[in-house]
């Protein structure tokens, strides 16, 4: 069946090598206007390099990322991984949010009060209001997260993407999470990397399995065999309490 | 009191006042930036390679102060370039730099004709030897430094927070990364003139160290930063001047001092 639906980023054939050795061996994959797109795999598998190449911070040795859209391709909302940053580093969580009003274009400019009631306003979205002014480094997990969640939002992004956005937070704020991403994905795509599908199994619309190669990028389905393959061993799919069920059933 | 104004009759001091202010609002600005950003090891490699410049300025006769910057600055060109491509430069490069460099400065001295090599000064600075002329140029390269920083400082905390999110809000990662080391670089040079090239790594972070057990905001970080600076330099350059002492290291000792007391009475007051 063909896709009538917007295609935004293409990738073919990437290739991706450290010196521990090659991490992506090519994979393909489509992003699509309104997708959800879960990428899962084991620890180092290759999806955070494979996140990190679709968003142009690293360079594949083989294979092309092609952006069909430039104007989404100069919004982009990035969260990173909760462990990627100096804790230690003198800023509170409104200097760390305000960093995603920041602009190539705007370099010399001083933030003005739009970009302040803005960033207020996605402060109390995520509930950060009244933490607004405490340092980095004293907040918990989940508040991180939080932080660079609305560092990624402040922007209006036109994608998003979320690498481990659960690795570190509890049950409740999981849901939170979870719920606003869905309902965020009314107006943008989002990707996730995630190595823990069963948050986001309800929501996403495709998931891409990733060990080295990409094998399966398919339309929420997910079987056994694929995960049998990325993962290398047997894989119990399960999935508790959804509303739908996207995982097929296992067979005894 | 009296000790301070005895010694403010003289002229040397006077220098040596200045040149103690500039250098604690250098260390306030791009020391915080180096500490914060972990490139302490990095700037040591930078300040010895300056050296090789030092040397260099020597044997052609001309400015040192010159020699030395243009040193420092296309070694932290390169070094940029490979915190750009790499994250962190190898550590086994910046140690290289930093023998070849020291080597390098020595060699040239040796060869320049007529004269006999005294490295100490530069190896510890003498804050009571600068003339008007190199306080002028001091004061030149620090208001380029304020200048620099003032107008970039936003983009300055995003990369070096984080250079990844940057590059994608469309900041020039690598121009604003060559920028902080370009300016690292003409603030160790300035500081190699007061407390010498093994000392300066010191003071380059025992302020920051200080401002930063002070305050959890970068501009109270900077803040504090300066004012214990000041503080450590007009002290240890009284002290050393009570008690006959080199400057550089009197300075480096009560920065040392000051930093432990700070961190003892955190601690303290933390633990109630």
């Amino acid at each position: 069946m063909a896709d009538q639906r917007k295609l935004l980023v293409s990738l073919r054939d990437i290739e991706y090598t450290y010196d521990s050795g090659k991490v992506l061996d090519g994979v393909n994959l489509d992003i699509y206007q309104d997708d959800y797109l879960a990428i899962i795999g084991p620890n180092g598998g290759g999806k955070t390099t494979l996140l990190k190449v679709i968003l142009g911070l690293l360079e594949p040795d083989r294979g092309t990322v092609t952006w069909h859209d430039s104007k989404t391709r100069r919004h982009i909302g990035y969260v990173p991984q909760f462990a990627s940053f100096e804790r230690e580093f003198p800023l509170t969580v409104r200097d760390v949010v305000m960093i995603g009003r920041m602009h190539g274009h705007t370099l010399l400019q001083r933030f003005d009060q739009k970009d302040v009631l803005h960033t207020t306003s996605i402060l109390e979205k995520l509930g950060l209001v009244d933490i607004a002014d405490k340092h980095i480094g004293s907040l918990s997990g989940g508040q991180v997260q939080r932080v660079l969640i609305a560092r990624a939002l402040v922007s209006d992004p036109a994608i998003l993407f979320l690498d481990e956005p659960i690795s570190s937070i509890d049950q409740d704020s999981r849901f939170a999470l979870t719920g606003m991403l869905k309902e965020l994905n009314a107006r943008i795509p989002i990707i996730v990397v995630t190595h823990d599908i069963t948050a986001f199994a309800a929501d996403v619309a495709h998931i891409a399995c990733v060990n080295n190669r990409l094998f399966y990028h398919g339309d929420g389905e997910l079987d056994n065999g694929c995960m049998e393959e990325a993962y290398g061993c047997p894989v119990e799919l399960v999935a508790h309490g959804m509303p739908h069920r996207v995982l097929k059933q296992h067979r005894n | 009191m009296s000790a301070f104004l005895d010694a403010m009759q003289y002229d040397f001091m006077q220098h040596a006042l200045i040149a103690s202010m500039l250098a604690a609002l250098l260390c306030a600005i791009v020391g915080t930036f180096i500490v914060i950003m972990r490139m302490v090891f990095l700037s040591g490699g930078v300040s010895h390679s300056a050296f090789a410049g030092l040397g260099a300025a020597h044997y052609f006769s001309i400015n040192p102060l010159f020699g030395a910057l243009l040193a420092a600055v296309l070694v932290s060109l390169v070094l940029a370039r490979l915190i750009v491509h790499h994250r962190q430069p190898p550590d086994a490069l910046i140690g290289l730099m930093w023998a070849a460099g020291m080597s390098i400065g020595v060699i040239f001295v040796y060869l320049t004709p007529g004269y006999t090599p005294d490295l100490m000064p530069y190896l510890f600075g003498n804050i009571l030897t600068i003339s008007q002329s190199q306080l002028v140029w001091m004061a030149l390269f620090t208001l380029i430094v304020l200048l620099v920083t003032g107008f970039l400082f936003q983009p300055l905390v995003a990369v070096s927070f984080d250079d990844e999110f940057s590059s994608l809000r469309g900041l020039p990662v690598g121009v604003l990364i060559s920028v902080l080391m370009i300016l690292s670089s003409i603030t160790i040079v300035l500081l190699i003139q007061t407390v010498g090239i093994i000392l300066v790594m010191a003071l380059m972070t025992i302020p920051p160290l200080i401002g930063l057990t002070l305050s959890n905001a970068l501009r109270g970080v900077m803040l504090w930063a300066f004012a214990s600076g000041l503080l450590v330099m007009v002290g240890g350059l009284l002290l050393a001047f009570q008690l006959d002492l080199p400057g550089g290291p009197v300075i480096v000792m009560s920065g040392i001092v000051l930093l432990g007391g700070v961190k003892l009475m955190k601690r303290i007051t933390s633990s109630t």
